[in-house]
């Protein structure tokens, strides 16, 4: 397990990825896909929940409260694929088509600034946490 | 649930090869970005052409294999899975890289590379159909 690529950890992975993805078409069914001009809420939804969870699970491997095979399983498996890219592109080309522009703009930054703000919020929250643990501890 | 097992067996086959991708990428420069840059522009190649070839009716003339099913194992499943935006955004907010034009042409590019790879993958579905 502490070969990303041996066939164990892949297999965590893999389940990760299984369970990331259903969650995610979970969340879409939720949220009701929207119609062909709609704005694709649920994936905004999906991929801003992935940053903040990906936040925390990079900030625990980093301050080496959890092995680094977390960041595989979650970090790449689960929250890998609640979060997508192929379908952001799909969607942004849809809004695109229909002359939307506005709207691509609007969807594209508002999941890249978001996306930011958790995931280094996240980081930074486990970081602050675990210099408050250590300091308690010495 | 049937279509439930799908996106799960879908992800879970998506996923597995994004992380060899990326973990081989990560052994040969270093850095996972061209490994991710990579799957998302490659994924959503397939993920358009898979749209495309759904709206043409293709690949789902066989009763269990219906345009829903397939739709939730390459859709949702393969292409969901296999493209990533969380990890793209956590290499531009580890700032690893501390080279602004870098950061913007990582962003840049994919984006702009995979919103150009849909629409190659639903003009690919329309020469195919055309074809046969």
């Amino acid at each position: 397990m502490n070969n990303p690529l041996a066939f164990k950890t892949l297999v965590m992975v893999a389940l990760g990825g299984a369970l990331g993805a259903t969650m995610r078409a979970m969340i879409g069914d939720l949220f009701h896909q929207s119609g062909p001009t709609g704005f694709p809420f649920y994936l905004v939804i999906v991929n801003i929940l992935g940053c903040l969870y990906l936040g925390f699970v990079a900030g625990l491997v980093e301050c080496k409260v959890w092995h680094p095979r977390q960041q595989w399983i979650q970090g790449s498996g689960i929250a890998g694929a609640l979060t997508t890219f192929s379908a952001m592109a799909a969607a942004s080309v849809e809004l695109w088509l229909n002359q939307q522009y506005l709207a691509v703009a609007g969807f594209l930054l508002l999941q890249l600034v978001l996306g930011l703000a958790v995931c280094m919020f996240a980081m930074f929250l486990v970081s602050n946490w675990h210099q408050r643990r250590l300091r308690r501890v010495s | 649930m049937y279509l439930a097992l799908l996106v799960a067996l879908g992800g879970a086959l998506g996923t597995v090869l994004r992380f060899i991708l990326t973990q081989l990428a990560q052994r040969l420069y270093g850095s996972s970005m061209p490994g991710t840059l990579l799957v998302n522009v490659v994924g959503s190649l397939g993920l358009g052409l898979v749209m495309g070839l759904l709206e043409q009716g293709w690949l789902a003339s066989s009763e269990p294999m219906n345009a829903e099913a397939l739709s939730s194992f390459f859709q949702l499943g393969v292409f969901g899975g296999f493209t990533t935006f969380s990890m793209f955004v956590f290499e531009l907010a580890q700032r690893r890289h501390n080279n602004r034009w870098l950061n913007f042409s990582y962003i840049a590019l994919s984006i702009g590379l995979s919103m150009l790879a849909v629409l190659v993958g639903m003009w690919l579905a329309r020469v195919l159909g055309a074809g046969l």
